[in-house]
């Protein structure tokens, strides 16, 4: 049975996914963006150092622990989804969570940064139904920049995950101004266009920020506009801005 | 004593207003009903009230005509030929709403709607025309909140035309329902989700439930009121449980003699008010609506109403903590179930003659306040109290547990932070969980409408704000929801925000 740490659960939320979802977050992530806003759920740590503390922030659970709370709230939600930090680092987990989450019926749905290939694991990927993949940068040399690593495998992903007809979401977070806005809005919406795949445009908030954000500032609704008639015109017909 | 010449000098009252006011007053002279001292002691402690119904009743409460068989036959009273197309079924509609009274003056209950309209639908360029001059014509001569048109649980053009116009037109009248069964169209309720958000109706109504209690031939009339179609209520009186309680002395005083003895007298009490009506008034021996078999005795019955369970509870287990409260405990919420449990079974006992449709009972309903009722004194129905609210799936799983003893009616409101409008499946789903788990109505509104949901009716927060400025407003309810706002907060509901 596989363990790992959890972060939060949300057992109702409207912004994780269509319809009303059960939402995890576990705890660690494998990239290090400066504009993260809960980078309390970075850090990767030894699950067996908390294995025998209490705290009031992370918990150790399995599979079935899961599974019986999702059980409870079953007639209220069309879906799991599972997010983080980057939760594709625990495959196996995801894995046996997703063949337990379809017994019950319900949508599985995955929130990766698209750091880890997916190509291959035809486990998991049978049991998904949705990925919601962040697209940070287009441009490698921004992206590492941004993130600490390289884009060369996100974009790959989005290549499969568009062909396996998996890809339910992609999601570029906006800072004001940042240079390559543009262009990594022109790409992806050319990528995903005349398909149902939703591309949300995430303005960059400061809650909850460290320094390394620096100078970023929130984009104004007028910038994310332009952004949106831009993937639109791309012939992306779902953009969201939120 | 009531001056009746400030109602005439009353410059926030329009005509209309200022007549049912000077009617209600001479009614009110009258002293014709035989009251015994028991429910008069009750009523002046306001555990019993007659919900303002007057003293003289002449008409029956509630009441929902046959409007497919008007339709059909058309009205020799009103020299009404049968419709032929969407026109005349829309203007013969609107002609005898003009004749349907309640106790509002104003119908309560306007018709399945897509049921009557679909038969004369050509094709969605007419029929959106006729239909918006249908609801525009509504909203602006029916001018109080409690007329109630049902759609569903079919999904027709009819049905999705009505959800498109209400969003364009936003208005708080009419009232809107849809009754979903589980084979409703998920997309047409989703639409129907979609128009709730904008404007607060429609609400759902569980559809296998209310077809169990009263047949398929049933409607939602004036809040969220169930009754048989072709027939409705004679009359609706409320049992304050909370005041009940804080007139007793203990638990077991409450349960063995006050609950039976009040519940006793508000059934002698309905009994003679349902007396009157039917053998004094004449109503029913002079009504074309009668004579045209429009509506007809057999399927009138009449509402048990009660309210205050919440504040009832807290009084007798003298709550002293928030987490002890209805709504946050256990224990609480077992008594609540316990004293409900008790309260059907009490009045179960009791017959009337007159309510065949029910066999021969009274049929119970939650009553979600007056707007004289004040917060922290008076709690809706069996709603958990503004402000003591759990997590949603609690607020909904605690509260379903009461819908099955209230076929004539019972609800609560649950407010959605605005986001969910990006994401109205969100919503779909936690309305299927809410109707899996045994509720018969659920009502949303979102965070950011002008047409909110009061306590059962609509008001535009507009008007209110109208109101508080003393500026006139044509909608009769407008009044009621500003006392809500002001007494019961109920602008202060619990919302649902993602985390």
């Amino acid at each position: 049975m596989n363990e790992v740490l959890i972060r939060k659960i949300i057992s109702i939320s409207s912004v994780d996914g269509p319809g009303n979802r059960f939402v995890i977050f576990l705890q660690g992530c494998n990239m290090n963006c400066k504009y993260c806003h809960n980078p309390e759920t970075i850090k990767n740590y030894d699950l067996n150092l908390f294995r025998n503390i209490e705290s009031k922030s992370i918990q150790i659970l399995n599979v079935d622990e899961i599974i019986n709370k999702i059980k409870k709230i079953r007639k209220f939600i069309s879906g799991v989804t599972v997010s983080g930090g980057e939760c594709t680092q625990h495959l196996e987990f995801l894995v046996e969570l997703g063949v337990e989450v379809k017994k019950l019926g319900l949508s599985f749905f995955i929130d990766t940064n698209g750091y880890i290939l997916l190509d291959g694991h035809s486990d998991l990927l049978k049991n998904v139904d949705g990925f919601m993949l962040d697209i940070k940068s287009i441009d490698n040399d921004r992206h590492l920049m941004l993130t600490g690593t390289s884009n060369h495998t996100v974009l790959e992903n989005l290549d499969n995950l568009i062909r396996l007809n998996k890809l339910h979401e992609v999601r570029t977070v906006i800072v004001q101004n940042l240079e390559d806005n543009f262009n990594t809005v022109q790409e992806v919406s050319r990528l995903i266009k005349n398909s149902n795949i939703k591309y949300k445009l995430i303005k960059y908030r400061k809650n909850g920020v460290r320094k390394e954000a620096g100078n970023y500032a929130e984009p104004t609704m007028e910038y994310m506009e332009k952004l949106k008639k831009l993937a639109n015109e791309n012939g992306c017909i779902n953009v969201i801005i939120t | 004593m009531i001056n009746t010449e400030n109602v005439i000098k009353n410059r926030l009252l329009t005509y209309h207003q200022k007549l049912l006011s000077l009617a209600s007053i001479a009614e009110n002279q009258l002293d014709v009903l035989k009251i015994s001292e028991k429910t008069k002691f009750y009523m002046n402690r306001n555990i019993i009230s007659d919900m303002n119904e007057g003293n003289a009743p002449f008409r029956p409460r509630y009441i929902l005509p046959d409007y497919e068989k008007y339709l059909k036959k058309g009205s020799k009273f009103l020299n009404i030929r049968p419709a032929e197309d969407i026109w005349d079924a829309v203007n013969n509609l609107l002609i005898l709403y003009r004749h349907v009274p309640s106790i509002t003056s104003y119908p309560v209950f306007i018709g399945s709607l897509d049921k009557l309209l679909q038969p004369f639908y050509n094709n969605d360029e007419e029929a959106t025309k006729a239909v918006k001059f249908f609801l525009l014509h509504i909203s602006r001569t029916i001018t109080d909140s409690f007329c109630h048109g049902n759609i569903g649980p079919q999904k027709t053009d009819i049905g999705e035309i009505i959800l498109k116009v209400e969003r364009e037109l936003q208005t708080s009248v009419p009232n809107l329902t849809m009754k979903v069964s589980k084979n409703t169209d998920k997309a047409f309720v989703i639409e129907g989700i979609k128009t709730a958000l904008e404007v607060s109706k429609p609400s759902f109504a569980n559809d296998e439930m209310f077809i169990e209690d009263l047949g398929t031939n049933y409607g939602i009339a004036s809040c969220y009121n169930g009754l048989v179609i072709g027939g409705g209520s004679y009359t609706l009186s409320r049992l304050n449980l909370a005041r009940l309680a804080e007139a007793s002395d203990s638990k077991s005083d409450f349960m063995d003699n006050l609950l039976p003895d009040a519940v006793n007298s508000m059934c002698e009490y309905m009994d003679e008010r349902i007396r009157y009506l039917i053998e004094e008034s004449g109503f029913f021996k002079s009504s074309f609506l009668v004579e045209e078999n429009l509506i007809s005795m057999d399927n009138f019955s009449a509402m048990f109403g009660m309210v205050g369970l919440g504040v009832a509870v807290n009084i007798l287990n003298n709550t002293k903590t928030k987490d002890e409260m209805f709504g946050q405990s256990e224990n609480a919420n077992e008594l609540g179930k316990i004293i409900i449990e008790r309260l059907y079974e009490l009045v179960s006992r009791h017959n009337n003659k007159y309510c065949m449709v029910s066999d021969n009972k009274f049929l119970l309903h939650a009553q979600v306040g007056l707007d004289s009722d004040i917060i922290g004194k008076d709690s809706p129905g069996c709603r958990i109290p503004i402000g003591d609210e759990p997590d949603l799936y609690s607020h909904i799983e605690i509260e379903a547990e009461y819908h099955k003893y209230f076929p004539s009616g019972i609800g609560n409101i649950y407010p959605f932070d605005k986001t969910s409008k990006k994401n109205p499946e969100f919503i779909y789903d936690i309305l299927m969980g809410a109707l899996n788990s045994g509720m018969r109505y659920f009502s949303l509104i979102s965070s950011d409408a002008d047409v909110i949901r009061i306590t059962g009716y609509l008001v535009k927060k507009s008007e209110i704000e109208n109101l508080d400025n003393n500026i006139q407003v044509s909608n009769n309810s407008a009044i009621l929801g500003k006392g809500a706002v002001d007494n019961q907060k109920i602008l202060k509901r619990r919302v649902f925000v993602n985390e």
